[in-house]
């Protein structure tokens, strides 16, 4: 195609000679040859009619914790029988990245059959799902009279929040999975546990029979252990609040590692995990298992951020969670516990017979107000979450979780809790 | 700032863009001074030194919209001084000469565009010694070069081109009595240059 400035150039040439026959002047008309010989060269001589050009693009790697730097490798190569003489390669990129090493942006010739790259490479951004692209390649002539350009979509580079290694969590919930795992399901079966005796039975294994007990009894009993199960579990990251100060900032980003490292943490244990990101962003990843499932919950925490909700929080956690998860099952919400809206929610869980811990980061005082209404406010927030952790444990197992203490620690320390068969 | 860039560049190509650099310096003496007075209000020199200076400050703190500018204001002041010399029937200059110029003007306005982008690039590169860096300014000097040297080379086939039709050119000279003639050859000429523009191209997408 022809560009703006071939326009103007056939303008600039038509004007010269409307000017020549106005005032009758032939060698304004001659003005013409040069622009005339020039689209004639660059037309036939200057650029090929066909361009075919091949556009690839790596990021290496395009997903990350954080801790490392991205590489990008966009390769163009020119599949064409003609060489091209100014060929423009541009990867647009977010304001956050910014290279280190290269350049999003260059200028090359292109052989018949070569190729050319544009390479580039930037400390890794915060965490987030960052946009590398769309790449576009301008094949030119020298004038720039023409243009062929060709595009070569975006791709998302994911930074996830890095799970923690926590242990210490003593989930009960009511409903249990058929395969093996680590909460006790209340019934006899593999197990590390004591559960009860029983008698002994053709075919039990004979290191189980408890010598005392069958003395007592004088028939043969047997040791019976607590069946160890899985369970289906729901962890909630509730991004509903709007913060300004960058220490609730920090909050929120203990809040995205707590969930990152429960749900890495379950799923090692061998649970069917779910996430429910309410908030500005929003995003479900229905339950399940394995590695796989952890790098989707993983590439899904990388979008949280704070905001407000245009649906109710109390809402979606109980209609996702009913749609979602087995009857009684297990939901872990990880939430700030500054909006009593939450509560609503949870008691409805908990009637239904859901298994509920809520893991609430502890904000940090700041250190200093800028008014005493702030400090009042900072007050009178503070006291009102306090209303709803009041509440809140009533009604489920609630783990407080103050900044500079490892979560397992406070894992350990928590009061678990079975819910009733009827709250 | 600007000269940083070339200072990797070989001996030939520094040269080439030094006089692209300055071309507003003898530029703007050939044109502006070839203009008649009245146009420019009898003020040729202050023009002149205005559009160089213009030029120069353009080229060198590589403020493409300045240099740009003042190529524009040229070849204006060109065609406008063409056209006043006519209607206040000075004696016409040397068609050649007036080709050369015209030609010399477009090609150098199109030469420091590519110096303009080359400057860009450089200093988004300037300051990083890895690998990848040094491998995109090996590419960004070999299309500077390309660059150059196609423009240079298109230049002189166009500029030897037409003045080699002069002479055809010069039966068409429009007669003053046979305005329908006139017309028709202007029209003419305009679907000449549609069809070198548009042959084998399609409209851009923008």
């Amino acid at each position: 195609m022809f560009t703006k400035k071939a326009t103007a150039y056939f303008a600039l040439a038509s004007l010269l000679l409307v000017l020549a026959l106005l005032l009758q002047d032939w060698q304004l008309a001659i003005l013409v040859l040069p622009v005339a010989s020039l689209f004639f060269l660059t037309n036939a001589l200057g650029f090929p009619e066909k361009v075919e050009v091949e556009l690839e693009r790596r990021i290496i790697p395009d997903e990350s914790f954080g801790d490392e730097d991205i590489r990008v490798e966009a390769t163009v190569r020119n599949k064409g029988a003609e060489p091209l003489n100014n060929v423009e390669v541009h990867e647009l990129l977010s304001q956050r990245l910014r290279p280190e090493k290269g350049s999003n942006m260059a200028h090359a010739p292109l052989p018949p059959g070569g190729k050319m790259g544009l390479l580039l490479e930037f400390p890794s951004p915060g965490r987030g799902h960052h946009m590398i692209g769309p790449m576009t390649v301008r094949v030119r002539d020298v004038f720039g009279l023409y243009l062929v350009e060709k595009r070569l979509g975006a791709e998302v580079l994911a930074v996830m929040p890095r799970p923690e290694k926590v242990r210490g969590t003593e989930l009960r919930p009511r409903h249990f999975g058929p395969w093996a795992g680590t909460i006790p399901a209340r019934t006899g079966g593999a197990g590390s546990e004591f559960y009860s005796l029983r008698t002994y039975e053709a075919g039990d294994d004979l290191k189980r029979i408890n010598w005392k007990a069958s003395a007592r009894s004088g028939r043969l009993v047997v040791n019976e252990t607590e069946a160890e199960r899985v369970t289906d579990v729901m962890v909630v990251l509730d991004t509903d609040v709007a913060f300004y100060e960058s220490s609730e900032e920090d909050l929120f980003e203990r809040s995205v590692r707590a969930a990152a490292s429960m749900a890495s943490l379950l799923l090692r244990q061998g649970n069917r995990v779910g996430l429910i990101l309410q908030g500005e962003e929003r995003g479900i990843v229905p339950p399940g298992f394995g590695k796989r499932q952890e790098r989707k919950i993983l590439y899904t925490l990388a979008l949280a951020k704070p905001g407000r909700a245009i649906i109710s929080t109390s809402y979606v956690i109980t209609l996702l969670s009913r749609l979602m998860l087995p009857a009684r099952a297990q939901l872990v919400i990880i939430s700030p516990l500054l909006e009593p809206d939450i509560l609503e929610g949870i008691r409805q869980l908990a009637i239904a017979g859901y298994g509920v811990v809520v893991l609430s980061p502890l904000p940090v005082e700041p250190s200093s107000f800028q008014s005493g209404a702030e400090k009042l406010a900072y007050k009178i927030t503070q006291l009102e979450r306090t209303n709803i952790l009041i509440a809140a444990e009533r009604m489920c197992t609630l783990i407080q979780w103050p900044a500079g203490v490892p979560l397992s620690r406070k894992l350990r320390e928590a009061k678990w809790l079975r819910p009733p068969l009827q709250a | 700032m600007a000269s940083a860039a070339t200072t990797s560049l070989a001996w030939g190509l520094r040269l080439g863009v030094l006089l692209v650099r300055l071309q507003h310096l003898f530029l703007s003496p050939l044109v502006a001074l070839a203009v008649p007075g009245p146009l420019l209000l009898n003020q040729n020199l202050l023009v002149m030194m205005a559009l160089a200076s213009l030029g120069l400050v353009g080229m060198m703190v590589n403020r493409q919209a300045l240099a740009t500018a003042a190529s524009l204001f040229l070849l204006g002041l060109l065609i406008l001084g063409k056209a006043a010399g006519s209607v206040l029937k000075t004696s016409p200059p040397d068609t050649a000469v007036l080709v050369v110029e015209f030609t010399l003007v477009v090609f150098l306005l199109e030469a420091s565009l590519v110096v303009s982008t080359f400057n860009r690039e450089d200093s988004r590169l300037r300051g990083k010694e890895d690998e990848l860096s040094s491998t995109l300014r090996t590419g960004l000097h070999g299309w500077l070069r390309g660059q150059l040297a196609g423009q240079a080379k298109l230049g002189l086939v166009t500029l030897g081109l037409s003045i080699g039709l002069l002479p055809l050119a010069g039966f068409t000279s429009i007669p003053s009595n046979q305005i329908i003639i006139s017309s028709t050859l202007a029209l003419l000429a305009i679907v000449v240059l549609m069809f070198l523009v548009t042959h084998r191209r399609e409209p851009a997408e923008e």
